[in-house]
């Protein structure tokens, strides 16, 4: 009988153990579709304006240069909010955040989202409606265009630009002026009036230079810009938006059949070797692209490259939106930071001083002309911000984010990829294999 | 006669002293098991569905998803590749590297097996550098040599990147194979040799005679641990095509040619945005089923003789 009981708890005590454990650790992953650790507005709202100006927020981001840069503006007028920057990759962020929701950690404060996550971020519901309290942000003082960009399939805006990301074509003024008669932006932006007839000039470029000489380096290149000049997103709902889709790859078919890419991939070490090879004209490029890609790639040169508009006019290319955590127990600081760094007035001053960066505000676009840049001798003397400004501006779109872009964006590679070696392979077969990819993952999209 | 019963007084030592391991079993490796077999028959992703939906996932991949059956055909196509050409390749450089006409034998060995060292992540990258289009190695290097004018777009090919993550596999594994059969004819007792060469065996005769079917349990364990690794063959390809070295990534490969079912539950609960861990868990499961078929397949056919004996 004793013995009998000996045993039985000795039973019970592994039994007790493995429970136990099994139990703890699964307990981090349990129950949390990323709204459990909500805290609500009102409780949090409850320390005032205290609250407001003290605190240490986490945010998890890929770029610390200029997060330290801004924060050091930034702390100028609240010393007392503290930020515990975690550098996460870009190529990386949503796993982690996808992760972190399944396994029941916490979120940062501040969240970022990468311009092709942004709609998967935004749809995962983590991020506070910005538009509702305690922050009740106006998202008529926003530009436009950012709105579409910057809100959830709810029609909640849930985040705020980094910065305007406009973009449009560099170009490299040699071989413009060998090759298309002039290197001054405005006359190429001129010179091309349609997407066929810079076609068919890059037909003439390839032919006349025996065939040394492409327009653009890959097909993804210019797919980078006709995607972002579209203003209906790629999927509304769950309908494939097949006309514009078609269009893009009709217009990619005709820019291939008439030599006008070098058949590089975007992104490849050989595609950043082409910068500071005279075989390729064009590039898209940002507002972020002469710090980040074009003066990194092409160092030992000055003077040698332009910008301009392409046909088809400006776009909205990539870009950073930041929103605060519907989890974070510091929400009016988040908001002080979020609103004092990319909503406001303030964090149009902080973004100018620390990264000379623009903040896509309304009121900031009232008075242009302490936002020039001067000349860039890079850029053959051009005035960088006063281009975005002047020529870009007044033509840019954008459309709505959607949870699907990253998939569109990754389907739409394997799809290039293919058109550009396979002679063959046509806009039809390309919308065909296009939707499959996608489907793959997504059965529920249909097509119109 | 003493009857064995469970823990009792004497014996509870034993018992505690490998419970830390049992633990350890059961919170890291048996709940995940189990746990993964619960959700894949759910529809769980991260917007907010997480319901049962049975067996669904399971209709959904076995009669309606080419992806999955086409990633599951190219690994299979992959191992009736590459393993046949490793056991005789590994045999014959084995049996080189052991015969007297090799006198540095550590250093042969050691030249084989350094390729099984590297890790698959340098293996990807290097192998995509290689072959890159444009600015790739072996295209350059053709191109110098005069054999071909154009250069051809070997990563592009749906054919070609078959036979290069074939060929990826066989020269990372070479080496481990020829670890394995050098340290298995090491092993086998000189004079049954020498009572071979004595009654006038030939070279060739010893070879299939003797050595190959002494070789058989190393023979076993390599082709059941290579069908288990084949199957869930992942790196390798990915890295290949992950966009590190290329530049643009391509899940897949080109028409999916070197998709496989581990890349492809990767695919749909991790990468992209569609975060299906519910499908991922059952692509997971059920290249779980296949890897046990094909492990058994593998066992019944190396013990054939065995068993008809």
């Amino acid at each position: 009988m004793q013995r009998s009981s000996r045993k039985k708890s000795t039973w019970s005590m592994m039994t007790a153990l493995v429970l136990g454990s099994a139990l703890t650790l699964s307990a981090c992953g349990s129950n949390n579709d990323g709204n459990s650790g909500a805290a609500s507005p009102s409780a949090s709202s409850a320390g005032g304006s205290a609250a407001a100006e003290s605190g240490k927020l986490v945010e998890w981001g890929w770029d610390k240069g200029s997060h330290d840069k801004l924060m050091a503006e930034f702390s100028k007028n609240h010393p007392d909010i503290q930020v515990e920057y975690v550098e996460v990759s870009a190529k990386d962020y949503l796993k982690k955040i996808q992760t972190s929701i399944a396994s029941g950690s916490d979120l940062p404060d501040i969240i970022w989202a990468e311009a092709a996550q942004r709609g998967a971020i935004y749809e995962l519901n983590v991020m506070d409606d910005l538009g509702a309290a305690p922050y009740s942000f106006d998202k008529s003082a926003l530009l436009d265009f950012e709105v579409p960009l910057l809100t959830n399939g709810k029609g909640q805006l849930v985040a705020l630009d980094q910065q305007v990301a406009p973009g449009a074509v560099a170009y490299k003024r040699e071989l413009a002026k060998q090759y298309l008669g002039t290197d001054d932006p405005d006359q190429l932006a001129s010179m091309f009036k349609s997407w066929d007839d810079f076609a068919q000039k890059g037909k003439e470029v390839f032919d006349k230079s025996g065939g040394k000489v492409t327009m653009f380096a890959s097909l993804m290149d210019a797919y980078t810009i006709l995607s972002n000049q579209m203003t209906k997103p790629f999927i509304d709902g769950v309908s494939v938006n097949k006309t514009d889709m078609l269009g893009i790859f009709g217009q990619l078919q005709k820019l291939r059949d008439m030599n006008n890419e070098a058949k590089l991939s975007m992104w490849s070490p050989s595609w950043s070797a082409s910068y500071s090879q005279n075989n390729v004209i064009f590039y898209p490029a940002a507002n972020w692209s002469p710090e980040f890609v074009i003066k990194p790639n092409d160092k030992n040169s000055n003077g040698a490259w332009g910008l301009t508009v392409p046909p088809g006019g400006g776009f909205t290319y990539g870009g950073t939106s930041i929103g605060i955590w519907k989890g974070s127990k510091q929400k009016e600081a988040a908001w002080t930071y979020l609103k004092g760094m990319y909503g406001s007035a303030e964090g149009a001053d902080v973004s100018f001083n620390g990264m000379k960066s623009i903040l896509p505000l309304k009121s900031v676009f009232e008075d242009t002309s302490k936002l020039a840049s001067g000349p860039d001798e890079f850029f053959g003397g051009q005035d960088l911000n006063k281009f975005w400004i002047e020529k870009v501006f007044p033509s840019i779109k954008a459309k709505p984010v959607t949870k699907y872009d990253q998939d569109v964006y990754a389907a739409s590679e394997i799809v290039l990829q293919t058109m550009a070696q396979d002679p063959k392979f046509d806009a039809n077969s390309a919308f065909e294999k296009w939707t499959e990819e996608l489907k793959k993952n997504h059965p529920e999209l249909t097509i119109e | 006669m003493m009857k064995t019963t469970g823990i009792n007084r004497t014996n509870k030592w034993p018992y505690l002293f490998i419970a830390p391991y049992f633990l350890f079993y059961a919170v890291f490796s048996l709940f995940p098991i189990l746990f993964t077999l619960y959700l894949s028959f759910t529809d769980w992703d991260l917007f907010g569905n997480n319901n049962f939906v049975g067996f669904y996932n399971y209709v959904q991949l076995f009669a309606h998803d080419k992806f999955f059956w086409k990633s599951l055909g190219n690994v299979l196509l992959f191992i009736a590749c590459y393993l046949p050409a490793l056991v005789l390749f590994g045999m014959l450089i084995a049996s080189l590297i052991e015969s007297r006409m090799i006198r540095r034998k550590t250093f042969f060995r050691l030249s084989f097996f350094s390729a099984y060292m590297t890790t698959p992540v340098a293996i990807g990258i290097i192998f995509a550098l290689l072959f890159d289009w444009q600015g790739g190695f072996i295209n350059n290097l053709f191109v110098e040599l005069g054999w071909i004018h154009e250069k051809v777009n070997w990563l592009g090919s749906a054919a070609w990147a078959r036979w290069i993550v074939i060929l990826m596999i066989f020269w990372k594994n070479l080496g481990y194979f020829i670890m394995f059969y050098t340290a298995g004819m090491a092993s086998i007792d000189t004079s049954i040799y020498e009572a071979a060469q004595i009654d006038g065996a030939s070279a060739r005769s010893v070879f299939f005679r003797i050595t190959i079917p002494l070789l058989k349990p190393i023979n076993l364990f390599l082709v059941v641990t290579s069908i288990i690794g084949g199957l869930q063959l992942v790196e390798e390809p990915m890295l290949l095509y992950s966009g590190w070295a290329s530049g643009t990534s391509m899940t897949g490969g080109p028409d999916g040619s070197v998709f496989t079912p581990i890349w492809y539950m990767f695919d749909a609960s991790f990468s992209g945005s569609s975060f299906k861990y519910g499908k991922g868990a059952a692509i997971a499961y059920s290249t779980f089923l296949f890897i046990a078929l094909f492990s058994l397949i593998g066992i019944k056919w190396l013990n054939r003789d065995g068993d008809s004996k």
